[in-house]
């Protein structure tokens, strides 16, 4: 990603004129990215709005996370509104749909990483996406299978395990 | 952001497990994408930090095809010692019967409860016994039961569809001061059924708001609504639909037609603030009662 500066936000992309805006990770990294892109970002559209120069500031988001995730605006908002019901409206569909999969093909601290910058970001598709993958995940699996899975330690009692098993005793099935 | 307000982990998570690490509301999102609440639950047993992190979802989504009495009847146990928002219960028709006491569902009293909201559509339902407890916090409740006995000290609004209502079968114990009550009536066409339904209507004595409806051609609009008035004492807001022209075509033994039956020198309207009456055809009662209630108003 081109870390160039643009106080305006104001600059050249491709042939034509197109507005783009900073971003800012929490580690200093800086990212130019198309205002239309950035703006899939609830939480980036209300800074755009309020104004300011020298990049948007996101603290909470660092470099690797924040690349990701404008890989996903730049993917969404690049998509143009073809007539609904058309061949290429579905085949862009289709297209988002791979590219979306594809995505989604990373470590589980790299998908945590994603839910809290989707959730602080306010991306909404990313914020499904990611955790429809962590849900399908979970889909089916005995409790130990999703222990072993995300490494979560089993800190009951036994005591506490059998008082579980009693109270749930038929419920979740 | 509101991030601070957020609970995050009690600890004893490991480094490595980064999903325990995220705050609840992130958790019940991916939950809520299990679009199914058994699931959801399974995930209390995983660790401490996951006990009660599905209990919090904002909806709970069963989608059983065919649910058996007796799996309800645990999910309805197991959710009554939980519950703290509005409890939606659909069944599919007629999964239960009558004649087989041991297929009626219990609903045992949820103590935290808000709202039901009852499709039972035939099932048969029982409210759990007053001496199990009561439904303290119960605040509204709208069911289609041919019968109800139920203690909700805070019961504040009331509806019975799908069956009239009955004061005879649908008991209300000890119910909330501002009571507002969605009623069908079908008024008893035999004298003493009449009078058992005049005396037991008593039920509903509490409510400030009242919408009644009356379904088929009733022989004793005016007796009944007279009778309304003078047991709903701190009536605030009337509402009345009805059906067809309120002919009489009942005998002349008639408790309605008994003097008595229309007498109007008890009711006093001091709170009502509000009336509104809808009629497919106008008739004599129904002039003689607006007259009434604009005198007393």
């Amino acid at each position: 990603m081109a870390a160039a500066d643009s106080c305006d936000g104001i600059s050249t992309s491709g042939g034509g004129w197109e507005k783009t805006v900073t971003l800012v990770s929490s580690d200093d990294a800086r990212f130019e990215v198309r205002e239309a892109a950035a703006s899939l970002s609830q939480t980036v559209r209300r800074m755009i709005r309020a104004g300011g120069d020298g990049g948007i500031p996101l603290p909470k988001v660092d470099a690797r996370t924040l690349s990701t995730v404008l890989e996903y605006c730049n993917k969404h908002a690049a998509v143009p509104a073809p007539a609904p019901e058309s061949s290429s409206a579905e085949a862009a569909a289709v297209d988002l749909e791979w590219f979306d999969k594809e995505l989604m093909h990373v470590d589980l601290a790299t998908l945590c990483s994603l839910i809290r910058a989707a959730d602080y970001l306010e991306v909404a598709g990313l914020l499904d996406l990611t955790c429809k993958t962590v849900a399908d995940m979970i889909k089916s699996k005995t409790a130990e299978e999703i222990r072993q899975m995300f490494g979560i330690q089993n800190d009951f009692t036994p005591e506490e395990e059998e008082q579980l098993s009693r109270e749930n005793a038929g419920v979740f099935e | 952001m509101g991030q601070s307000e957020r609970r995050n982990p009690d600890g004893g998570t490991t480094t490595d497990d980064r999903i325990s690490g995220l705050p609840d509301d992130l958790l019940q999102t991916i939950l809520l994408r299990l679009d199914s609440t058994p699931e959801a639950a399974r995930t209390s047993v995983l660790a401490r930090r996951w006990r009660r992190v599905w209990a919090a979802l904002p909806e709970l989504s069963f989608r059983y095809q065919h649910a058996s009495p007796d799996r309800v009847a645990r999910w309805l146990r197991f959710a009554s010692q939980r519950l703290t928002g509005e409890l939606r219960l659909s069944m599919a028709p007629y999964c239960n019967y009558y004649e087989d006491e041991n297929a009626i569902i219990v609903l045992p009293p949820c103590a935290r409860a808000m709202a039901i909201h009852l499709d039972l559509c035939g099932n048969t339902l029982r409210f759990g016994p007053a001496t199990a407890g009561t439904f303290t916090a119960l605040a509204t409740l709208r069911m289609d039961l041919p019968k109800t006995r139920i203690v909700a000290p805070m019961l504040s609004e009331v509806c019975w569809h799908g069956y009239p209502y009955d004061p005879n079968r649908h008991h209300l114990v000890d119910v909330g001061r501002h009571l507002h009550g969605h009623l069908t009536v079908s008024i008893p066409r035999r004298v003493k059924q009449y009078r058992r339904f005049l005396k037991n209507i008593n039920n509903v004595a509490k409510c400030e708001i009242l919408l009644v409806r009356f379904v088929g051609k009733e022989h004793a609009f005016m007796s009944t609504m007279l009778h309304l008035l003078k047991t709903c004492t701190c009536i605030r807001k009337l509402e009345v639909f009805l059906g067809s022209s309120a002919s009489p075509s009942c005998p002349s033994c008639c408790p309605c037609r008994l003097p008595e039956s229309l007498i109007t020198d008890s009711i006093t309207l001091h709170s009502l603030e509000e009336v509104e009456i809808y009629f497919f055809q106008g008739s004599e009662e129904l002039l003689e009662l607006i007259e009434l209630l604009s005198n007393n108003a």
